[in-house]
Formats: C-alpha cells, sequence, structure tokens
C-alpha cells in the first residue's frame, strides 16, 4: 500500500521535522491522551498537537519510580518516564502540556511534569459527570481558559475561521478511521486491528494534513476489498481495553499468533475515538466541549458510565459479530478493575465469554498471557 | 459486656435500657468474649482510659453505630454518606428536624468501632474481596469495607447514598457498583481537580462545589419528603457549635502545648466525629463529651502532662491518622515522637487551623462558606497549595518532621509523596519520611513492620534538635 509506506515514512521524519518547526519559532503542545484536550484547538491556534500515548515498555514506567509510588498505573508512570529519560523525541519537544483532568492517575502523571520538569502544565478541568449541563459549562469555561493560553503561548488569536477549519480536520480524520474502521465487520477484513491500532496511533503525532491525505487514500484502497479468507473457525472478538499504548502491542501480537482475529475495539485511551464528531456551526468552543463530554462514549471514570459502555459494547459485539470478549487493563487501573467483575458477569450471562488480562508492561508476563489466551481461544473454537 | 460498657462511658441506667440492642448489633457482627476482651485491652493500650470525656465518647460511636445498624428494621429513611463532609450540614439537619431521618457515615462507624476497637475488620474486607473489589488491585480498603458490609448484608437499609466524588473515582465507582449490585439509589456530589498554584482556582472551584452541594441538598429534600431548607441547616448546626466549638479548642490546646496531651489516634476520633453528621441524642451526648474533655485535656496541659515527654520532637502527620488502627501512631509515640497535628487539620495557603473567608469567599450563600472551607484543606489542595500548607504549618508551629503514612490503595495519595518530600524538604529543612501503609486494613502494614524506620526517623529528628540547639 502506497499510502501506508508514505505515511511510514512521515512518521520517521516526523521528529525532525517537529525539531525544525520549534527552531523555526512553531510552540509544540502535548497532551495526554483519552480525547478530552480539544486538539482542534491546539492545532488551529498554529501550534502543532501531540497527544503523548507511549507506553508498553516497562523501562519509563520504571525510571519515573525514582519520583511517584508503584501504585499508579504503568501507562501514567511511563508519561512522565519517557520525559526523564529523554530519548523519546516527542517527548523532548512539548513547550507545554496539556493535562486532563481524567483519572487520577494521569492527573498525578500531570503534576510529575509540573513538579519535575520546566515545561508549563495546563490543567483542563473535566467534571466527571458525561451528562449534566453544569458539568458541561464548566468543561466549556476551562476550554475557554485553555483558548487563552494557547493564545498566550503562540501569540496570536484563535480565530473562528481556523477553529472551524481545524474542527472540520478532525472531523474529517475521525470519520477516515471510522471508514476503515467499519471494513473490519467484513467476514475477511482488509485491515488487522493491529495494522489499524497503529493507524490510529500515528495519527496522535503525524501531521494532521498528511494523515488525513493518507487516511484517505488508505480508505479508497481497502474500502471494497476483502483480505485473506480466514479460517472458518477463526474466533472474532472484540477487545474493550481503558489503555492501548503507542507500543503496547503485545495482546495484539499474541491473539494473532494464537489464530483469534480481534474485529474491534472499544479503548478509552492510547488511541482516537472515532465514533462522534463535533457538530454545531454555533459556540465552536463550545460544540467541541459538548461532543467530548456528551455526545461520545463516557470512560470509566465517570460517574455512572457503566451502563452506557455495556451498552455500547454490547452493540459493538453485534455489529462485528464477535463471539468474545478480551478485556485488557493495566495494573491498579481501579475504576476499569472495578467495572471488569461487573461487566463480566453481564457478558457471562449474555452468553460472550471474557478473558480478563493485566499487565504492568512486564516482559516476563508474556508466557503467562501467551497461554491464556491461547486456552481462551481454544475454548471459543470448539464451543 | 455490662463492664466493657462502662468503659465506654455508659452509665447503669443506659447499661440496662441499651443492652438488647447493642447485644443484637454485636451478634450481627459475630462480636463474641473474646472480642470484648481484646476490646478492653485495647481501650486500655490506646484509649487513654482514664480521660472520661473520651469514654464517653466510645459511647457515643458505639450508640451511632447501633442505631444506624437496625436503622434497617426500625424502617427509618436513612441516608448514607461519607467523607469529606460537604454533606454533613445537610444530614443533620435532616435527621435533627425527623426522627424518622437516620443519617451518617455508616462504614466510618464501622472502622471506629469494629476496626479501632475490636480489630475485627477482616470478615468484612475478606467479604468485599470475593466480589468486585479484589486482593491485589490495591483497591482502597475504605471501600472494601462499606462493599464488604452490603455483601454480608450489614449495611444499613439505605434510601440514598450520597457519594463523595471531590477526590478519587474509586468512590464513586464503587458506589456505582453498589448502586448496580444491590439496589441502592446514588446521587453524587463532584468537584473538579483542576486546581494549582493560584488562589484564583479556588473561587471556580468553590462556585462548582457550591452548586454540587446544592443538589444534594434539594436530593436528600425529596427522598426524606420534606425540605431541608437553610433554616434547618441553621438550627442544626446551632445543635453542633458546642461540640465543635470545644473540639476546636481541644485541637488548639494541643498542638500549641508541650508535652502533647493526648494520642493522635484520639484525637482523629474527635476530629472525624466533628466533620460526620450523627443522630440528634449522640449529638447531644458529643456536646457535653467534648466539653468535658476539653477540660480534662486544659487540666492535663496544666499539670505539664503528656503522652510524650516534654521536648519530644513533634511532627505533623499525613495525610491523616487511621480510622481503623490505632497501632502505628501508638508505636511512633512509644518512641518518643510527638504528634500534635495530621495534615487533615491544616489549610491553604500558609497551615492555618481556620479557613480563610474573604470576599469573594464568603458570599451570603451559607453552602458557599462550606465549600470554600473544603476547598482549603491541604488535603484536598492541588500539589503546589499543599507543598505550600505543610511548609507553612512546619514552620508555624516549630515541628521538626514531617511523616507521610501513605495510603497504599489510594490513587489520590499514592501519587504524590515523593514530590511533598523533596518540596517540603527543600523549603523547611526539616527531615520528611514517607511510609507506604494502609489506613483502613490493618492486616498487611503493621506496626512492628514499620518501628525499625521510625525509629531511625526518630533519631534524625533528635539529631537535627539537639544540633539546631
Ligand atoms: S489505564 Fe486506567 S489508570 Fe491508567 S491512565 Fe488509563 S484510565 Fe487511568
Ligand atoms: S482513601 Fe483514597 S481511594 Fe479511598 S475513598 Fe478516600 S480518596 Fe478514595
Amino acid at each position: 500500500m502506497q499510502a501506508l509506506k508514505e505515511l511510514t515514512s512521515h512518521m520517521r521524519e516526523r521528529p525532525i521535522q517537529l525539531r525544525q518547526m520549534k527552531e523555526a519559532g512553531t510552540k509544540i503542545v502535548g497532551y495526554f491522551v483519552g480525547d478530552y484536550v480539544p486538539e482542534e484547538m491546539i492545532y488551529a491556534s498554529g501550534a502543532v498537537p501531540l497527544c503523548l500515548c507511549h507506553g508498553g515498555d516497562p523501562m519509563p514506567a520504571n525510571v519515573a519510580l525514582s519520583a511517584t509510588t508503584r501504585f499508579l498505573c504503568p501507562f501514567s508512570r511511563a508519561q512522565y518516564g519517557e520525559r526523564l529519560l529523554g530519548e523519546q523525541a516527542y517527548y523532548k519537544l512539548v513547550d507545554m502540556l496539556v493535562d486532563p483532568i481524567t483519572c487520577q492517575h494521569l492527573r498525578r502523571a500531570g503534576d510529575l511534569w509540573d513538579y519535575y520538569t520546566d515545561v508549563p502544565v495546563f490543567r483542563l478541568g473535566i467534571p466527571h459527570e458525561y451528562n449534566g449541563e453544569d458539568a458541561l459549562n464548566y468543561y466549556v469555561e476551562a476550554s475557554r481558559r485553555l483558548k487563552t493560553s494557547l493564545e498566550e503561548l503562540t501569540g496570536k488569536p484563535i480565530t473562528d475561521e481556523a477553529l472551524r477549519e481545524a474542527i472540520d480536520l478532525y472531523n474529517r480524520m475521525r470519520s477516515l478511521l471510522k471508514g476503515i474502521s467499519l471494513t473490519k465487520q467484513k467476514p475477511n477484513p482488509p485491515i488487522t486491528e493491529l495494522e489499524f491500532i497503529k493507524l490510529n496511533h500515528a495519527s496522535m503525532y503525524a501531521d494532521p494534513v498528511f494523515m488525513v491525505e493518507a487516511l484517505e487514500s488508505i480508505y479508497q484502497e481497502i474500502k471494497d476489498k476483502d483480505g485473506e479468507a480466514a479460517a472458518p473457525d477463526v474466533p472474532r472478538l472484540l477487545l474493550v481495553s481503558p489503555n492501548i499504548a503507542y507500543g503496547d502491542y503485545k495482546i495484539l501480537e499474541l491473539v494473532n499468533e494464537a489464530e483469534g482475529m480481534i474485529v474491534a475495539e472499544e479503548i478509552c485511551e492510547g488511541v482516537r475515538f472515532y465514533w462522534e464528531n463535533v457538530k454545531g456551526d454555533g459556540d465552536l468552543v463550545e460544540a467541541i466541549a459538548r461532543r467530548n463530554l456528551k455526545e461520545r462514549l463516557p470512560c470509566a471514570f465517570m460517574r455512572d458510565s457503566t451502563m452506557p459502555r455495556l451498552d455500547f459494547i454490547s452493540g459493538l459485539l453485534k455489529q462485528f459479530n464477535a463471539v468474545g470478549v478480551i478485556w485488557y487493563q493495566l495494573l491498579y487501573c481501579d475504576t476499569y478493575d472495578i467495572e471488569s467483575f461487573f461487566f463480566t458477569k453481564e457478558m457471562q450471562r449474555m452468553g460472550i465469554p471474557v478473558l480478563k488480562l493485566e499487565s504492568d508492561y512486564d516482559i516476563l508476563d508474556r508466557g503467562t498471557l501467551r497461554t491464556r489466551i491461547e486456552t481462551f481461544i481454544e475454548t471459543i473454537r470448539v464451543r | 459486656m455490662k463492664k466493657f460498657l462502662e468503659l465506654c462511658g455508659f452509665e447503669p441506667a443506659e447499661i440496662d435500657a441499651e443492652l438488647p440492642r447493642i447485644q443484637k448489633v454485636f451478634d450481627m457482627f459475630g462480636i463474641n468474649q473474646e472480642d470484648i476482651e481484646r476490646g478492653k485491652d485495647r481501650i486500655n493500650k490506646f484509649w487513654d482510659p482514664e480521660l472520661k470525656g473520651l469514654a464517653k465518647i466510645r459511647g457515643l460511636a458505639r450508640r451511632e453505630l447501633v442505631d444506624t445498624i437496625l436503622a434497617r428494621e426500625e424502617n427509618k429513611i436513612n441516608v448514607c454518606a461519607s467523607l469529606p463532609s460537604a454533606t454533613t450540614d445537610i444530614l443533620n439537619a435532616a435527621s435533627f428536624h425527623s426522627d424518622n431521618v437516620r443519617a451518617t457515615y455508616p462504614d466510618v462507624l464501622v472502622l471506629m468501632v469494629m476496626g479501632y476497637l475490636f480489630d475485627k475488620l477482616d470478615p468484612i474486607l475478606e467479604a468485599a474481596e470475593e466480589h468486585f473489589l479484589r486482593p491485589g488491585a490495591a483497591q482502597c480498603s475504605l471501600l472494601q469495607v462499606r462493599l464488604g458490609l452490603n455483601v454480608l448484608g450489614l449495611y444499613p437499609k439505605c434510601d440514598l447514598l450520597m457519594s463523595m466524588g471531590s477526590l478519587c473515582d474509586a468512590l464513586p465507582k464503587c458506589d456505582e457498583a453498589l448502586g448496580l449490585y444491590f439496589n441502592i439509589p446514588v446521587h453524587y456530589i463532584n468537584c473538579c481537580q483542576d486546581r494549582g498554584a493560584d488562589w484564583e482556582d479556588l473561587y471556580r472551584s468553590k462556585d462548582f462545589y457550591t452548586n454540587e452541594i446544592k443538589k444534594a441538598q434539594k436530593k436528600v429534600s425529596e427522598v426524606v419528603g420534606f425540605e431541608v431548607d437553610n433554616d434547618k441547616v441553621n438550627e442544626a448546626r446551632r445543635i453542633r457549635r458546642d461540640a465543635a466549638i470545644y473540639a476546636n479548642n481541644i485541637f488548639d490546646l494541643v498542638v500549641n502545648s508541650d508535652p502533647v496531651p493526648m494520642s493522635a489516634a484520639c484525637l482523629q476520633y474527635i476530629r472525624i466525629f466533628r466533620a460526620m453528621p450523627v443522630g440528634r441524642k449522640t449529638q447531644d451526648g458529643l456536646n457535653e463529651a467534648n466539653k468535658l474533655l476539653f477540660e480534662e485535656i486544659q487540666e492535663r496541659v496544666n499539670r505539664g502532662v503528656g503522652v510524650v515527654e516534654k521536648g519530644a520532637p513533634r511532627i505533623l502527620y499525613a495525610p491523616l491518622v487511621s480510622l481503623a488502627d490505632p497501632s502505628i501512631t501508638n508505636m511512633i509515640e512509644e518512641l518518643g515522637i510527638a504528634i500534635p497535628l495530621s495534615e487533615d487539620s491544616i489549610l491553604v495557603p500558609d497551615g492555618e487551623l481556620r479557613p480563610q473567608m474573604d470576599e469573594r469567599g464568603r458570599g451570603e450563600d451559607p453552602w458557599e462558606k462550606v465549600a470554600y472551607a473544603l476547598i482549603q484543606r491541604s488535603i484536598e489542595a492541588s500539589v503546589p497549595m499543599r507543598i505550600r500548607a505543610i511548609t507553612g504549618a512546619v514552620k508555624r508551629y516549630h515541628l521538626d518532621g514531617v511523616l507521610n503514612l501513605f495510603h497504599y490503595s489510594c490513587r489520590y495519595f499514592a501519587g504524590d509523596p515523593l514530590i511533598l518530600k523533596d518540596a517540603v524538604e527543600k523549603a523547611t529543612g526539616v527531615p520528611v519520611m514517607v511510609l507506604e501503609g494502609d489506613m483502613y486494613d490493618p492486616r498487611f502494614y503493621t506496626a512492628e513492620q514499620l518501628r525499625t524506620r521510625v525509629e531511625a526517623f526518630g533519631e534524625m529528628l533528635r539529631a537535627a534538635k539537639v544540633a539546631h540547639k
């Protein structure tokens, strides 16, 4: 696929390109995952939005232990560990960090940046209530304060026109990712889940205009195609996870190796949420906030999020004709851990087997994970 | 049993009247003779048995627990909540107004009685571990207590659970799950933690929090069937005033005296009782008990009597003293370290004990004051503000060190201990010790296990004190 090759080369060049842009005066704004930071606004400010989402490697999570305790999840520790190690270009380039107040772990990662680095940290207030007007108003006001901070950083006002353009660009990106994802509904998907997630991850760091073009080409190329014929007994699976980080591919690889097929995902962080777009023409800051808080699926840290999440996941199972769920969570992710108990029981009631896996980014757990995944897939196969 | 109740400050007539109900609740919790003997030993060891005011407070905790647990079968409207105490005024207003309403923090009471006194939390924690708060996942033991009580059928019938979403996410998530499993109606009170180093951030939070508390007031009114209006709230505050004043006087005496006249664990009992809603009878008892206790402590101060010797190193204990297990602070005091202050008493910006009520915070609205006071607490503050508050307290109260025993299973408290250590040591020059512990589950982090490190800390504090002289 030519577009994929070009994207790969773009990603290789991207850190150098960003360094040059930074040297020429462009500001780089890093932010944490979860889709609550209005990246459209950062883009419209003329700064480069970078969604920091590396993980899966034990080293950055472990070096962060010099600054925090082991009871934060490995992903949130890695968000500071990467900066501390200084080996990952994206984390070094950041001029300002936007820390969305989502789960306590990521909030603390922002505190670590705030205390130990000289990067200014903007704490973006997100009330943990997705369906209330007061909460929305609070979030809108927080977004407006972010707008002011970005304007101060870049020295330029964010115009409605620029914001409208940015919204259109990111809406297009989300729609294309959705289109590509839906091709996995086919009996023989033209793209694997691992490939899809890697594309999604690329969208966090790539130039958004370039990314949209690449996604457009990829979508056109695969939308009417079928992939290689899968064996008839290959179980189609859904991946549910709080977090799949850039680099945390072990579960996806192991499922492939065990000849299972993940066909869809419900992932709160790490990948871009692409099911809903920003709608409306009035107050654009509010339109973005409304989409991020009210119109998309709430993460598990939100109040009363369990039932809507269960409904959404049940819908995905049907839509993608999946017969089992792999629930992958990170050690000490408290809210997902609480939810997993209820979720597993509800799925069992619906006759859907669930395999719950947990990781601390330790490479030594690969063997155990492999055995559990193989057994799970085998069990489904013989059902 | 009677002897034990006497140790809890019960008068003979009260014992005769209350015994059947107390026995019933103790039976429900499986409290047997062996537990009662252990309870007596613990009173002698941890409870300053000579303080009569304290004995009365122990008895009040017992009464409150009995009334709360039996509310299930006594057909009262029961509103349950938890710390932080944003709902205390509302719930007191409701329960003081009508005998038919019970409103309290059941899990806190269970910690105070089954944990602190009997050391019998294990069955409750184990029941939670069999359900959705599994072992090995560092799930908060405070929430395990709440879940365990529900699993065992010991949680009072609950017409409304006020869920505090102002600190962590685990608590509201746990309450959401309790709602799903046990059919409990849940109402959340949220606050956003986007505050940084600016005081301006507090105003923003205060407005949001105020509104959340008002929504809670409305919700409670719906559930209890009458309007819990501001008049009722003011009346409830009036009823609680004496207990609050004497509690504050006790805190002031303790922090300003050398030697420190009262143990940190006992002081925490008073602090928690001051913050939580209780029944009217308990409140009347508390007003008297706190007065008596204040007089006793004053008398101790006059005599120069303390729980550690005069001149002992004095520390700030962060974030808060356990309500379930007094053995750790007791061990610290046995090692000759005085704990006149814990972080949950101090406020931003500079470690004061009383909140700042400036023009923008005061307002006309009583709820605005509650919200403003709550978010000024150091333990609810942002990291930069927390650093300032602890630093301020160390300087203001001439403390020799800080001990941060963080609750390992709490994401809220487990993320920043090393930042606090670094910043406070740099700002004050006093040593800060960080210990990993569990505030509500005594099974794993025992006093004996922590003793060696605390001994070393004590030596460091004493050496620094000598060098300073
Ligand atoms: S994996 Fe869980 S704990 Fe970690 S950042 Fe995501 S939601 Fe928070
Ligand atoms: S101790 Fe921590 S985790 Fe537990 S309920 Fe309180 S804030 Fe939440």
